[in-house]
């Protein structure tokens, strides 16, 4: 028969008192009496209490970057969202990325960042100087006479008979270009002068520019009936 | 019945119905001379920080000796001691004395102990913890060799014995448990716990009396 006894030795019990003897360091005493009154949290405690503020800050860092993300991105469409047509909204961001193509590739030669490059005169005083004769040699003649334009005009403008910094230049140089690249205000008062502007971008293989300005003027004008190309 | 003795129903001790004159006294009358380790925690419960002292103190160095013995490291039972004593803590609001607190402490216990081993592997390399010397000083040198060397054969024996049955002997020998109590502390059934509890009662004997069977 088995009994509780079998299960409890006196001197196996005397020995394991002998051996046992330890008492609790002082130092967890005083940690968990001072938990106990609330003056402490527990290691585990202490962990967990910073996943709360870091969650609410990463999820409000986050929101943030979005909301500024979408602004950004509704700066950037202002031409779509004037127009009614939704189509018109679809090719917004197309036509801006078409007209800023000359920009970008002027930029991207001159190792400069586009912000820079157009919105901060004053640090592109500080800019090195491009190499002017290999800029040149990448334009065709055309825009090569847009740049000494630019050129000229700059020099004026600063009053001293030495040529103003490269970057500047180009940078007048691209908003020139991107002028040149579409319509301008007067020209899109009227169908008429509107399309006469398309027809112009098309004699100059502007192909992509004019099948936008084309569709914006018949987005404006729905009433306009293109020529035929025949007649 | 008289007018002021009222029953009561309070979801604080477990939902028994007493009857009192003065049910905010409910638990106080039953400790007047030996606080119940229940009347404390309900106590420390209400806000009564000096009743968790005095049942800490009457705690708090077996149950460090249950998770050092059972652990193996200082540093682990450190830790696991903290993190039961912060649960018990945290459980002070909702505490309901349905079972011997005793019981409800060591089975908190052996769960962050099992936690604590899930979360890292160390334990199962346990070491043999170096057992604090002391002699009578009235013994003859010959008597304190042969203690110290029968504690080392013990302090072996415990640690070669399996996890559960070093549980059962600890939660027997450190908190004073019953069979039934050590069942329902490691989630067992009766007779498991009795026999862990047997198989290590019989391998530590068996350790103090190895000297004695050689000679």
């Amino acid at each position: 028969m088995t009994t509780e006894s079998n299960d409890n030795d006196p001197r196996v019990s005397d020995a394991y008192r002998d051996l046992a003897s330890e008492k609790t360091p002082p130092e967890l005493d005083r940690k968990v009496l001072s938990m106990s009154a609330g003056n402490e949290r527990t290691r585990y405690g202490l962990a967990r209490a910073w996943v709360r503020p870091v969650a609410w800050a990463a999820t409000i860092g986050l929101s943030l970057a979005f909301v500024l993300e979408l602004s950004q991105v509704q700066d950037r469409t202002p031409v779509a969202a004037s127009g009614s047509d939704a189509e018109v909204l679809d090719e917004a961001p197309a036509r801006a990325k078409s007209n800023g193509l000359l920009r970008q590739e002027l930029e991207e030669r001159s190792d400069a960042p586009a912000a820079t490059v157009v919105t901060s005169p004053p640090v592109l005083e500080q800019e090195p100087a491009l190499d002017r004769d290999s800029v040149a040699d990448e334009f065709e003649a055309d825009d090569m006479s847009l740049v000494h334009e630019a050129e000229e005009r700059a020099r004026l403008q600063s009053g001293s008979s030495e040529p103003a910094p490269a970057a500047a230049e180009i940078a007048a140089f691209a908003e020139k270009k991107d002028q040149a690249l579409s319509c301008d205000a007067d020209a899109r008062s009227t169908a008429e002068t509107w399309y006469a502007c398309i027809e112009e971008l098309r004699r100059s293989d502007l192909a992509e520019p004019a099948r936008l300005e084309l569709e914006l003027l018949l987005a404006e004008f729905p009433e306009f009936q293109e020529p035929d190309p025949d007649t | 019945m008289s007018a002021n003795l009222q029953p009561i129903a309070s979801p604080r001790h477990g939902g028994a119905i007493a009857l009192c004159s003065e049910p905010a006294l409910a638990y106080a009358q039953a400790m007047v001379h030996t606080p119940d380790d229940s009347a404390l925690m309900l106590r420390y419960g209400d806000g009564d920080v000096q009743a968790f002292e005095i049942l800490y103190r009457r705690h708090n160095d077996a149950i460090y000796r249950y998770l050092l013995r059972l652990s193996g490291h200082r540093d682990s039972a450190d830790d696991i001691f903290q993190e039961v004593w912060g649960k018990i803590i945290k459980a002070r609001k909702t505490y309901r004395p349905t079972a011997k607190f005793t019981t409800f402490l060591y089975r908190v216990a052996h769960n962050c102990f099992i936690d604590h081993v899930r979360r890292n592997k160390r334990h199962s390399n346990n070491t043999v913890l170096e057992p604090e010397l002391h002699s009578d000083p009235g013994e003859s040198p010959e008597t304190a060799t042969e203690r110290s060397l029968a504690r080392e054969r013990l302090e072996i024996a415990l640690t070669t014995l399996p996890e559960e049955q070093r549980d059962a002997f600890l939660l027997r020998e450190e908190g004073g448990l019953s069979v039934d109590q050590i069942a329902a502390v490691t989630g067992c059934n009766r007779e498991t716990a009795k026999s862990r509890l047997r198989y290590a009662v019989n391998k530590l004997r068996s350790a103090i009396d190895e000297p004695a069977e050689t000679s």
